[in-house]
């Protein structure tokens, strides 16, 4: 078997086959065409499949084998899993509900406690800065400081900005109303710059991506030059 | 499917009336209002959609009679309730079937409300009056309420003959009595005989005397002319011998031609009118009685007998009669006559109507009560042919129209109130038609009113042209009570279903093939007179010509027949569902043209006009193309320029970016961590990220590995994306040839993880080498997997992430658990806003270094010293972002001018 595909597992022809989808994903820039489509339709497909047998090979396998798992601990998460499948039909749905609420329920619980105390709590603490420079390296104190003043700045106005509140009737607006108000608007600021950060690293990402594909074309067209005997 | 019985289109079943011609469908399971066409249940008198009258007041109810409420004010003497129980009369005769069906119901209607109507005064009803209302399905007055009211004059005729004459009843009230009492048997058997059907035998020696005068004056009459009242006083009736003694005095005066006897004190007026009474008007009082006996005992119909002398006695007793009641007699003939022709029926009460000349000289003799009955504007009665109108008793004298007003002292004493109320209405002028006048309906008592013609509307079918009653043409003053009116209208003729009724032909039969719509029945009489209105032209021209002539289209025109060839329904028309004709539209002809009147035409023919003209030729929109090729132009050299700014550094040396970039703080501590980290240690690093990714990645990752395996360190790869452990697997082979690493002593490649916090968690809690390597053998076999019984064996993790998630599970769910264990992260350019928290956290850091982007790699290549691609494309990256600025500054620019320029 390996004998009859090794032709096509060599690392030539997968490089044009690469080199050709990557063409036909391309031609997406003149407009949507079959080829555009016929490389996303195999892209999808070819990940499907892909992702199927390494589920298998490396999630049910291992789970389900003896060596690895003892089976006291397969039981109740294998029949879990079984009990999932009758979610496929609407009319025995309700036979899977024990399983689906043991998953809602873990990974709820998982993602509140990761929050809490892998997110919120050290984030928090992360803004507790001394405004003293005096606190800092003598080098960099000053400096410190001031990115600590910042940082809790903007961590205060960024916060307000998202504390919503109906205005009061008339014009007449207490002076922590209008301090929010001017904390939620600084706030806004603070959030503008970061998402201009976002969309300028965005830019240099996907630039990069732009490289790797450029990079990739040059490299196989030498390849197919040179196989060809042009290069 | 039901067919019209007009017109033969087929409708719903549910459909009462014919959607082509408007004809009934449903068969008359009940009486229809002939003027709203609604179906009644039989019994009803009244519509119940219209409130419109559905049987004439004279028809006899075949339905359960409601008898109708008993008047009120004015009642005539009554028996006590003993007597009335005693003297029960027999039960009506049977209803023809001729008589439809809601007559009772509508008389007993009409009655209920007029007694509603009138209140609840003081109702009196004699037994004649009461038998008279049964008979033409009125109910008659309760006894207890007549009695009740009764006057006490009236009641002493009920009296014992026995019982001592009280001073106040006149003898003529007491003779009255003792006649009822004498004659109610013998009108039982009558009225028994006429029930079984049998016609009266003997018919002559039961005919009251008064009748037997009557026709003995006719039969002088016409023999020797006008008999001379002492002629007719001569001839005794049939049983005169007997009812000699009951001649009036009046009427004896008449026949001999005397005048009128003085009129004597009340009282013996009273005993005298008694004696003159006339029997037919002596049978009325003990009818009366007769009547409360019945609604006091069981409520049985009653009979009134006839008012009309048969013909023979008719004629022996009009010799003796005075012309005013002989006139009567003719007409009662007649009467009698169309009675005994068709099936058993009713005899109407002729009307008590007097001759006015007779009137008059009856009226000196007539008791005031009555005597205020007559309006003397009323209906004149028939001719006037004797002059013996001071023979006419007092009592008697106020019936007569033209009647002068009774005395009005003496009356009125004497004259009950509900008497004194008829007086009112005597003064009132009647018109000539039966209707009494609303004023005198008023004041008149409840059952004169009930008695009131009511013929309009009752008699749909009676025809205002029909001949009044010729006894009462001629008559110059006064008029007839409201009831004698009424009855004098009265005709016998059985009732008549409206024209539109009559003609409504029965559903056809199956086979029966009926379609052509009958005639409109012709427009009442002295609807002539009615002037005809102008209809406006644009109704006319609404109008469907269709209408104009035409008859309808007969039921094959419409429904073409279809008839089954085979099968058991074959040959027979008419069976097959008319499955098709539901779908046939309702108007089969085509749409007639509407004539449009001329001002119309002219807006018409404009607004054609204006629509006919051509439109404006349409503006040609200029194609885009320009501006389009444009657009594609500018985006087709944004690309280019992209890929030129990348691909120069190629082809090109710019030495733009010669100078090594100096490494970012995170960098270095990405690198110090590792550079610290112990020689035995094992490094844990998850490839996180997707071959889509793999350009800015693979970089990072590169670079790690050479430089842990540099080291010398160990290393073992996992990741949580399927596509991972094949980038992992391909990076570690790579860099394993370079530094001479074995798989399974020196790296491990843990394969996949499920992408979920639980399996990170799970992978984090339990053996992390409870799993298969990416060869395909257990993890815990290996000999570098078994050094790893727990996560905390690692030296250090190292989170290659391509998205947030992955990297915020791993700091979240290992990090948080294992705070000792070391986190480097080395993240795509767009995941720095992200992770960067994660990094710059004072005091205790969750990630001690962060690669980021193709910068933090090519800066992680300079440190570690390996010239990698990194390196080598940073050039093209800074190309292609100086490009990319250019183009943003450039476009800002002329978007600021080109606003500028709108502006101004």
């Amino acid at each position: 078997m390996e004998a009859l595909l090794a032709p096509f597992l060599t690392e030539p022809v997968g490089m044009v086959v690469a080199f050709v989808l990557t063409l036909m994903v391309f031609s997406y820039l003149l407009g949507d065409n079959p080829l555009f489509r016929l490389a996303q339709a195999l892209f999808i497909g070819v990940g499907l499949g892909y992702g199927i047998v390494i589920v298998f090979h490396y999630v049910l396998i291992p789970r389900l084998s003896p060596l690895t798992t003892p089976w006291l601990l397969v039981g109740p998460p294998l029949l879990l899993g079984i009990l999932l499948w009758f979610k496929l039909r609407p009319s025995w749905s309700r036979v899977g509900n024990v399983s689906v609420a043991f998953i809602l329920g873990t990974g709820a619980a998982l993602a509140i406690g990761g929050a809490l105390f892998g997110t919120l709590v050290p984030q928090v603490r992360a803004t507790l800065l001394s405004l003293d420079p005096a606190d800092y390296p003598h080098v960099t104190g000053s400096n410190m400081a001031v990115d600590a003043g910042i940082i809790i700045l903007g961590t205060v106005c960024a916060l307000l900005s998202f504390y919503f509140r109906t205005p009061a009737p008339g014009r007449r607006v207490s002076l922590g109303a209008g301090l929010l108000r001017f904390a939620g608007r600084l706030g806004r600021y603070f959030i503008m710059v970061t998402f201009g950060a976002l969309f300028a690293n965005v830019v240099m990402s996907r630039i990069s991506l732009l490289l790797g594909r450029i990079e990739f074309l040059m490299d196989t067209a030498n390849v197919l030059l040179k196989w060809l005997g042009l290069g | 499917m039901i067919y019209c019985p007009k017109c033969g289109v087929p409708n719903l079943e549910d459909r009462k009336f014919c959607i082509q011609c408007g004809a009934a469908l449903e068969p008359e399971k009940g009486q229809r209002c002939p003027m709203c066409g609604a179906i009644n249940p039989p019994g009803n008198v009244f519509c119940d959609e219209c409130q419109a009258r559905l049987v004439p007041v004279f028809a006899r109810p075949t339905g359960p009679l409601q008898m109708p409420p008993s008047l009120k004010g004015l009642s005539l003497p009554t028996k006590p309730v003993e007597e009335i129980e005693k003297t029960a009369p027999p039960p009506e005769p049977e209803i023809p079937e001729t008589a439809p069906e809601p007559e009772a119901s509508e008389v007993s209607k009409v009655s209920k409300e007029e007694e509603g109507e009138e209140g609840e005064e003081g109702e009196e009803e004699p037994g004649w009056l009461v038998s008279l209302r049964a008979k033409y399905g009125r109910a008659p007055a309760k006894a207890e309420e007549v009695v009740e009211e009764t006057p006490a004059w009236l009641q002493e005729l009920h009296e014992a003959p026995a019982e001592a004459a009280a001073p106040e009843a006149p003898d003529w009230l007491r003779e009255l009595r003792r006649r009822a009492e004498e004659e109610v048997p013998a009108f039982e058997e009558k009225e028994k005989e006429e029930e079984k059907g049998a016609p009266p035998s003997g018919e002559e020696e039961e005919i009251p005397p008064w009748l037997a005068e009557l026709r003995a004056e006719e039969t002088r009459e016409e023999t020797a002319g006008i008999p001379s009242p002492a002629e007719a006083g001569e001839t005794p009736p049939v049983e005169a011998p007997a009812e000699q003694e009951e001649v009036p005095d009046w009427l004896r005066s008449i026949r001999e031609g005397g005048p009128p006897p003085e009129e004597a004190p009340p009282l013996a007026e009273a005993e005298e009118a008694a004696e003159e009474l006339p029997d037919w008007l002596r049978e009325i009082a003990p009818q009366a009685e007769e009547g409360i006996a019945v609604e006091e005992g069981e409520k049985e119909e009653e009979e009134v007998p006839p008012l009309i002398v048969p013909p023979a006695e008719a004629e022996e007793a009009a010799e003796e009669l005075p012309d005013w009641l002989r006139e009567i007699a003719p007409q009662a003939e007649e009467e009698i006559a169309v009675e005994e022709g068709e099936k058993e029926e009713e005899e109407e009460v002729p009307p008590l109507i007097v001759p006015p000349a007779e009137a008059e000289e009856a009226a000196e003799e007539l008791p005031d009560w009555l005597r205020e009955i007559a309006p003397p504007e009323e209906a004149p009665p028939a001719e006037v042919t004797s002059p013996a109108e001071a023979g006419v008793p007092e009592w008697l004298q106020g019936v007569t129209p033209g009647a002068e007003a009774p005395p009005p002292a003496e009356a009125e004493k004497e004259a009950p109130s509900w008497l004194q109320e008829i007086s009112a209405v005597r003064e009132t002028p009647v018109p000539e038609e039966t209707a009494p006048a609303p004023e005198a309906e008023e004041r008149m008592p409840s059952w004169l009113q009930e008695l009131a013609p009511i013929s309009e509307e009752a008699m749909p079918s009676a025809p205002p042209e029909e001949a009044p009653i010729p006894a009462e043409e001629g008559a110059e003053e006064g008029a007839a009570p409201a009831w004698l009116e009424e009855l004098k209208t009265m005709e016998p003729a059985p009732f008549k279903e409206p024209p539109a009724l009559a003609e409504a032909p029965a559903p056809p039969e199956e086979g029966v093939e009926e379609g052509v719509a009958e005639e409109i029945p012709p427009f009442p009489a002295g609807a002539e007179e009615l002037a005809e209105t102008t209809i406006p032209a644009w109704v006319m021209a609404l109008r469907p010509p269709e209408l104009e002539a035409g008859p309808a289209p007969s039921r094959e025109e419409v429904i073409p027949e279809v008839m089954e060839t085979s099968g058991l329904l074959a040959g027979i028309p008419g069976v097959l569902p008319a499955e098709p004709v539901i779908g046939v539209p309702h108007t089969l002809r085509p749409p007639t043209p509407m004539t449009v009147p001329g001002e119309l035409a002219l807006e018409a023919k404009l607004l054609g006009e204006v629509t006919a003209q051509e439109r404006p030729p349409a503006v040609s929109i200029p194609k885009e193309r320009g501006k389009r090729l444009m657009r594609q132009a500018g985006r087709l050299l944004l690309y280019l320029a992209l890929i030129a700014a990348i691909l120069i550094p190629y082809f090109f040396y710019t030495g733009l970016f010669e100078e090594s970039v100096p490494p970012a703080p995170e960098t270095e501590d990405f690198y110090r961590t590792i550079e610290n980290l112990s020689p035995d240690s094992v490094v844990l690093v998850a490839f996180d990220y997707d071959p889509s990714l793999a350009a800015e990645m693979n970089l990072q990752a590169e670079a790690l590995i050479h430089h842990l395996m540099k080291r010398g360190l160990k290393v073992m790869t996992i990741s949580m994306y399927p596509s991972g452990p094949a980038l992992a697997e391909d990076i570690l082979r790579g860099a394993a040839s370079v530094y001479g690493y074995q798989p399974a002593v020196d790296y491990i490649n843990l394969g996949y993880l499920p992408n979920l916090p639980a399996s990170l968690r799970a992978f984090a809690g339990l053996n992390p080498m409870a799993s298969y390597t990416y060869e395909g053998t257990p993890a815990s076999e290996t000999p570098l997997g078994q050094r790893i019984n727990r996560l905390s064996d690692f030296g250090l993790i190292v989170e290659l992430a391509a998205g947030q998630d992955t990297l915020r599970w791993w700091i979240e769910q290992v990090g948080s658990r294992y705070p000792g264990l070391p986190m480097v992260a080395g993240v795509s350019a767009s995941l720095d806003p992200y992770v960067r928290p994660y990094y710059e956290t004072p005091g205790r850091r969750q990630l001690k270094g962060l690669l980021v982007g193709l910068p933090g790699a090519a800066q992680y290549e300079g440190l570690t010293g390996r010239t990698g691609r990194a390196l080598d494309n940073l050039e093209s990256q800074g190309l292609a972002h100086l490009t990319i600025v250019a183009v943003i500054v450039v476009g800002n620019i002329v978007y600021l001018v080109s606003r500028l320029g709108k502006g101004k």
